[in-house]
């Protein structure tokens, strides 16, 4: 009959357990890990690497089998949350523009306390050959009228409304062919009129036409609505004289006059609903 | 020909040239050569009257005129009802007695409708007595010259229109 236990089992048992208590002794006897568990450790650690890397490359791919409808689902809440900063970036920017937009009119609206503005923006810009037009988004329900001037933030003239309807208008601008507006010379006080000129339309300019045969004029001299008549405000800045030259009748001189504004950059406007004539 | 069949076939139409505004406002826009961009619409009513005829082309006309009118700017207001109505009659007449309807006779007739309508532009000049009518002779024939190319997207596809929606009743 077969002992339960033999005496290789008992040999066995008594050898483990001498190996456990002569570890237990050599650790609690030394300041670092033990010798054994660290030659153990140095041994064991090449095996240890692999097996983490091919566990966790387990654990990825069952992750990707279990979690890939939770993982879909975050990732299109996060192209959601990007797609929405984005716009929120996109917003900022246009707010930042904006703002500095109505601070530079908080400013103007200081200097130019008799002036009341509108803010409208530019709907349609015309960009055929033939006329220089804009359209904009505020209309008769807004208090814009015929005759409305146009401005920029800093006061710069754009052109004059020519038709409203109840939430647009068209605009003429001063490069225009068919734009005419009273000028004012700023330096000398000379007046004169801010004509648009087919030639000069193209090229962004427009002409400084009546000014006599001996104008006091001279090139960079700045050009302002003369307000005369009482049609439209003054000192509106029109642009800077570029050149002087003899007009088509060879008797009197014109001038090209550059804007201040660019046409082509424009994307918010202020259009000036109404104004206290100044003495 | 059942009504449902026509008002189809002018909704095509419709699409095509709403495609074709497209094409001028983002593309043609954008393009400009000794300062002069292409106009293209004065195309579409020359090509489509001249592929259908002296009866539907000028009332396409009249239509495709009237939302110009209300959307760009011309020298009056109607300006390019009246330019693309004379236009689609006078593309229809030469197609149906003088050239038949296709390619060449499409850019012929188109070039024709670009010069009219500038040519129109500077006959108004001239009598409201503007200054500059040289140079805005200058600048129509340069618009329509310009545009002529453009008017190669145009002839097929109102072509293609004409022959898919031709049927016999």
């Amino acid at each position: 009959m077969k002992r339960p236990i033999n005496k290789f089992w008992i040999i066995l048992l008594a050898a483990a357990t001498a190996v456990a208590v002569i570890l237990s002794v050599m650790t609690y006897f030394s300041t670092t890990s033990a010798v054994m568990p660290n030659i153990a450790g140095i041994i064991a650690s090449p095996f240890r690497s692999a097996s983490a890397a091919i566990s966790n490359g387990v654990g990825h791919w069952t992750a990707y089998l279990t979690e890939f409808d939770a993982l879909e689902a975050e990732n299109k809440e996060l192209k959601q949350k990007i797609a929405e900063m984005e716009e929120d970036v996109r917003q900022a920017v246009a707010d930042r523009e904006e703002n500095a937009r109505l601070r530079s009119l908080l400013n103007l609206r200081e200097q130019r306390r008799e002036l009341s503005f509108e803010s409208a923006r530019i709907l349609v810009q015309d960009a055929s050959n033939w006329s220089s037009m804009l359209t904009i988004n505020k209309g008769t329900m807004h208090d814009i009228a015929v005759g409305d001037c146009v401005v920029t933030e800093t006061g710069d003239l754009i052109g004059v409304v020519t038709k409203t309807g109840l939430n647009w208008s068209t605009v003429r601008t001063i490069l225009d062919s068919e734009s005419s507006i009273g000028a004012l010379v700023f330096r000398s006080g000379v007046s004169a009129v801010a004509l648009g000129d087919f030639s000069l339309m193209r090229e962004g300019r427009l002409s400084l036409g009546y000014l006599g045969t001996n104008p006091d004029l001279v090139s960079g001299d700045l050009i302002v609505t003369s307000g005369l008549g009482e049609y439209y405000p003054s000192q509106l800045v029109i642009g800077y004289v570029e050149e002087v030259r003899p007009g088509d009748d060879g008797m009197s001189q014109i001038a090209v006059v550059r804007p201040e504004v660019n046409m082509d950059t424009l994307t918010q406007v202020f259009v000036i609903t109404d104004f206290d004539i100044s003495d | 020909m059942p009504k449902s069949y026509v008002a189809f076939k002018w909704t095509v139409y419709a699409l095509a040239t709403l495609l074709l505004f497209a094409v001028q406002s983002l593309v043609l826009n954008h393009i400009r050569v000794f300062n002069v961009t292409p106009f293209l619409y004065p195309v579409l009513p020359a090509v489509a009257a001249m592929y259908e005829g002296p009866r539907r082309g000028p009332l396409f006309a009249l239509v495709l005129g009237t939302v110009c009118d209300l959307l760009l700017y011309g020298p009056f207001d109607g300006f390019f009802t009246i330019a693309f109505v004379i236009t689609a009659l006078l593309a229809s007449k030469i197609a149906e007695n003088l050239l038949s309807p296709g390619f060449f006779s499409g850019l012929f007739i188109s070039l024709g409708a670009l010069l009219l309508t500038s040519g129109l532009r500077v006959f108004i000049q001239i009598l409201t007595g503007g200054p500059h009518v040289r140079l805005m002779a200058w600048t129509a024939l340069t618009e329509s010259l310009l545009t002529l190319p453009a008017a190669l997207l145009v002839l097929p596809l109102y072509r293609a229109i004409h022959k898919s929606c031709a049927v016999d009743y």
